[in-house]
């Protein structure tokens, strides 16, 4: 059973925003002007750094981490989070009760309220393509082929040769969650 | 058409989750309901389709349409794009082709112009009307008096037929659009570089992957941006970009702004506006004092050993009317031979030369003893520069110590500064300074365009023209128009006011609008109501029009002006050819057909602009020149067989694209050089002769057509509280099709750079007391007529508008910054959509001489907080 990761290698992105709108529409999450709300999986992380003219912006898309240790799934009362086999944390709609716990105790800031259907929502790699043996869209359709995904057991897989062969790196690894997306160069 | 469904149901049709009140989908009040064939038959076909985006060019792509309906998209899996496209291709698809406030019934108007309040009505209520109107003005003897505006070649359904249209009824047709986008540039180039080499240069087509320095000014590069050898935007561009940094280009981005992805850069010159002519001339200077030009390239394919009079500064010519150059080996004047000869010819910078008793010296030595005048020092005070002298001194060095594989580029959106054609002037002297074209890593020309000619059927096939001794001209993106027409009589008169290139003169229309010359407008693919500068002196003009008919497919601010609305079949509903040849991440050329093609059937009542047309010939009496016309394959199968390609429209669209793929040469002289001295010219004989030593130009002896480029200095902010307010595009963003977009307008696909606030740097707004978020007026101050000698109107002297705040460390101090395309005025919009400045507003309309670019930039406004 694979261990899935995802590693994403910021000298290619090209901050096209291609994976933010993929996610979107090719999972029907409304738009901000059919609802008002701002629901999204991908949030995209680009912070200016410096002071004129020595300013820098940095830019990252951010998703759930699934994390070996999620927060989310200790804190879920109902099982709707739940660690899967091959290590995605998943999302059962019909358990979820909308409590917002897993919201609050997720230190990546990745799930989402919906307030049309009263349940979470949140990336799952595309869980259901994945396990048709593809991609999760914002991979394959990452202009930069920047994105990379695959099983972090195999060492040759593509994604382990990201972290072990150019360095990428989890998001705040102090928080202890253990996540499983991955940043390599950093800049 | 099937039975209706309620609005609800259509948007769980077009997979749009159906929201709560809050929902924003009205158009007018009406309620959309749609149903194709597919839907009704609920068959389960699934098939991959192949077509192209139009969100801000024609990128080839396919959509996956399954029982009718478009459920995913990706790029074609040819060169640069290999399989992929950028984000605008989705929010083409489900934030316009799918949009609830999709367009699907002619709209007549019943509130006042501008109000937004229309009702449906019916196609033969529009085809009547309209057809009325142009026959009052054929009957009249002035067909002239509609015009045809659109705006982008793209995005506009067929502009070959709308040319063809113009020319069987006489009446006018304008790419207004064209001119505040690159028609200033095309003309620099041409002047400078020749006609057939312009329109690359222009789109900055260049060997990138082999390129080791390049300096590119404004625009958001790479972001948007032609990819080499295409008309096409980032998508094809990104993958030739990450190829040429991952081969060790560096880019250095002069911009006043840190933008989206300029960020991208290895380093960020932040210019102050309009100074850009004294930059490209501070690094001129020391490419010429430390030697570090091409002289070989220089004296092979420039002018610049050509002979100027000192006294005159006209061209030193022989008895026969001949340019001179110097000959060193018989220490005489000798005529300039062809491109490609070097012989023994002098560039002989710093000397002056005797012919007979005319002291003369070299094009090449006027140009530095101008670059003289822009030492690194006074670059740095001038462009208002935070770094030392030494950063001029830097990136001459790095340009010529990596030349030819360098580019030093001004952008390809122009037209942006009175100063822009001598800006350009300037920028392109550099490069002939570095030897870079048709170099490897420097400026290329494709070699294998294929020549499709614009598909207009002829006789016996129609009747025999109107007017048959009516001269046509060429006119953009390979057109043919009438030279009498009021973009083109003023570029063939004796003397030449503008340039032929120069696209569109857009305050000729409104002049002829004013004076009630032209009547009646139909207007597609653009939204010339707001992107034409001076919004308010615009809206005046168009409301003195008898008719306005305008196309598309969502809301915006010219429907709004609109009489009739017409619901125009979007890009994925209709048949287009488009050939390129694009310089592939593989180092290759790629010749290349594609087709647009219908994926899914016109909802509602949707229709195509050439059937509508059609209809309106018949009304006309033009009908013969219409009938018969198969505009889905027919007209695309004659342009292919006029480039002698082996294969049918029908095939593109079933096959996907046509690819013939060949190595790169390298070749200066593989077509002649259209220029008068047959070289690139670095001292303008066409600027001299057409204009700046002719008495009879309206430009005479005008510095800003000044045969050796010269940086002549714009209107500066004055007080404290006043800035530049410059305008520039999201890199999610391009044009009309790109906003009122319900994924594209997101507040969270905007990352670090929120689209509607007016950006301010950090220091001047703690200056001001301002913080993020403070609410300002901004209120246009100038270029007033009294600042700026070529201000054509002045009435945007003085507007007004309320927006938010965005502080940033990224953005030159002097410089207020909006996105284009914010501040919009059409209550049918997204809210957001509204939301900031209209900058174009702000912006007073001027004249840029010979050039014609409107000042698209050129605005001075007064902050006030509150």
């Amino acid at each position: 059973m694979p261990r899935y990761g995802m590693a994403v290698d910021l000298k290619k992105c090209v901050r096209c925003r291609t994976c933010y709108i993929t996610c979107k529409v090719l999972h029907n999450i409304p738009s901000q002007f059919d609802n008002g709300r701002k629901y999204t999986r991908v949030k995209l992380i680009e912070p200016e750094a410096g002071k004129y003219p020595a300013v820098r912006r940095f830019f990252y898309p951010s998703h759930c981490m699934h994390c070996d240790d999620a927060p989310c799934v200790t804190v879920c009362p109902t099982g709707a989070s739940f660690k899967d086999k091959d290590g995605i944390i998943s999302f059962d709609p019909k358990k979820c009760i909308g409590c917002r716990y897993c919201i609050l105790a997720c230190p990546y800031d990745a799930r989402y309220f919906n307030h049309e259907t009263g349940i979470v929502d949140k990336c799952d790699f595309c869980e259901d393509k994945v396990r048709q043996g593809k991609e999760p869209y914002c991979v394959e359709k990452c202009i930069g082929h920047a994105i990379t995904f695959g099983d972090l057991d195999d060492p040759n897989s593509e994604v382990s040769r990201m972290i072990t062969e150019a360095g990428a790196v989890a998001l705040s690894p102090q928080l202890g969650t253990k996540p499983k997306v991955f940043y390599g160069n950093m800049r | 058409m099937g039975s209706k469904l309620s609005r609800r149901s259509f948007l769980k049709l077009t997979g749009v989750a159906v929201g709560s009140g809050l929902a924003y989908s009205k158009f007018g009040g009406l309620k959309l309901s749609a149903l194709s064939p597919a839907e009704a038959t609920g068959t389960d076909d699934e098939k991959w389709k192949h077509t192209a985006c139009a969100l801000c060019l024609m990128c080839p792509m396919q959509v996956k349409v399954k029982n009718g309906k478009i459920v995913d998209v990706r790029g074609e899996d040819i060169y640069p794009w290999k399989g992929r496209v950028c984000a605008k291709a989705y929010g083409g698809i489900w934030g316009r082709v799918y949009a609830p406030d999709r367009i699907i019934y002619p709209l007549k108007r019943v509130g006042k112009r501008g109000e937004g309040k229309f009702v449906r009505c019916s196609w033969d209520e529009v085809i009547t009307n309209f057809s009325k109107k142009l026959k009052e003005y054929m009957d009249e003897g002035h067909p002239e008096a509609f015009e045809i505006w659109w705006g982008c070649p793209v995005q506009a359904d067929n502009m070959y037929f709308l040319h063809y249209f113009s020319r069987i009824m006489g009446c006018s047709i304008s790419y207004m659009h064209g001119q505040i986008c690159f028609g200033d540039h095309t003309s620099e180039k041409s002047v400078t570089f020749g006609g057939s080499r312009a329109g690359d240069l222009v789109n900055g087509t260049a060997d990138y992957i082999n390129t080791k320095y390049a300096v590119i000014a404004a625009q958001n590069f790479p972001g948007t941006v032609f990819a080499p050898g295409t008309q096409c935007g980032a998508s094809a561009f990104w993958p030739v970009y990450l190829k040429a940094k991952e081969n060790g280009m560096r880019h250095l981005s002069v911009d006043p702004k840190l933008t989206d992805s300029g960020a991208l850069a290895n380093e960020w010159i932040p210019i102050k506006p309009g100074t850009d002519g004294a930059f490209a001339y501070g690094v001129a200077n020391v490419l010429i004092k430390e030697k570090l030009y091409d002289e070989d390239f220089l004296l092979k394919y420039t002018n610049a050993p050509q002979l100027i009079r000192v006294d005159t500064k006209q061209a030193m010519k022989d008895d026969a009317g001949k340019y001179l150059a110097w000959d060193s080996a018989s220490n005489s004047a000798i005529p300039l031979p062809p491109a490609d000869q070097r012989g023994n010819l002098s560039l002989g910078i710093g000397k002056t030369y005797t012919v007979g008793d005319v002291q003369c010296k070299t094009a090449l030595t006027l140009y530095a003893e101008e670059s003289e005048k822009y030492p690194p020092e006074k670059v740095i005070e001038i462009c208002e520069l935070p770094f030392l002298p030494d950063k001029i001194v830097e990136i001459a060095r790095n340009l010529g110590n990596n030349k030819p594989a360098v580019l030093f580029y001004p952008g390809f959106t122009t037209g942006r500064y009175t100063n822009w054609f001598q800006v350009l002037r300037i920028y392109s002297c550099v490069n002939m300074l570095l030897g870079n074209i048709e170099r490897p890593g420097g400026w290329y020309f494709p070699k294998h365009k294929f020549n499709t000619g614009t598909g207009w059927p002829e006789p016996p096939e129609v009747p025999e023209y109107p007017n048959p001794d009516l001269k046509v001209v060429p006119g953009p993106w390979g057109n043919l128009m009438s030279v009498e027409l009021l973009d083109k009589a003023p570029c063939y008169k004796e003397p030449r006011d503008f340039h032929p290139a120069t696209v569109a003169l857009p305050w000729d229309h409104f002049t002829a609008m004013q004076e009630g010359k032209v009547k009646a407008l139909f207007s597609t693919a653009e939204n010339s109501a707001i992107t034409q500068v001076n919004t308010d002196y615009v809206y005046d003009c168009l409301n003195k029009l008898e008719m306005i008919v305008v196309g598309d497919q969502l809301p915006k601010d010219f429907i709004e002006m609109a009489d009739y609305v017409l619901p125009e079949a979007a890009y994925v509903e209709r048949n287009q050819l488009f050939t390129f040849s694009a310089l592939g991440q593989d180092g290759q050329e790629h010749a290349t057909a594609i087709m647009r093609s219908r994926t899914i059937e016109l909802p509602g009542e949707v229709k195509t602009v050439t059937w509508f047309f059609t209809e309106v010939s018949k009304r006309i009496g033009l009908g013969a020149y219409f009938e018969n016309i198969d505009t889905d394959y027919g007209w695309w199968n004659k342009m292919l067989k006029h480039a002698k390609l082996p294969v049918t429209a029908e095939e593109l669209v079933e096959n996907g694209p046509y690819v013939e793929k060949y190595p790169m040469t390298y070749d200066v002289m593989f077509k002649p050089i259209e220029t008068r001295s047959g070289r690139f010219e670095m001292y303008s004989n066409e600027l001299a002769e057409e204009c700046y030593f002719n008495e009879k130009s309206i430009w005479y002896e005008s510095q800003y057509i000044y045969p050796v480029p010269c940086h002549i200095p714009i209107a500066e902010p004055k007080g404290k509280d006043e800035f530049y307010l410059v305008s520039g595009k999201a890199s999610w963003h391009q044009k009309s099709a790109t906003q009122n977009n319900r994924y594209l307008m997101e507040d969270e696909i905007e990352g670090g750079c929120p689209f509607s606030p007016l950006y301010i740097n950090a220091e001047r707004a703690s200056e001001l007391g301002l913080k993020e978020g403070d609410m300002v007026e901004v209120e246009c101050v100038g270029p007033t007529k009294q600042e700026e000698p070529h201000v054509f109107d002045d009435s945007a002297i003085g507007y007004k508008q309320k927006v938010r705040v965005h502080i940033t460390e990224g953005l030159h101090p002097s410089v207020a910054f909006t996105h284009f395309a914010a501040g919009h005025k059409a209550k049918s919009m997204l809210p957001k959509a509204r939301e900031g400045v209209l900058h174009s507003a702000f912006v007073p309309l001027t004249v840029e001489p010979y050039g014609g670019g409107c000042g698209k930039n050129y605005s001075i406004v007064r902050l006030r907080k509150g």
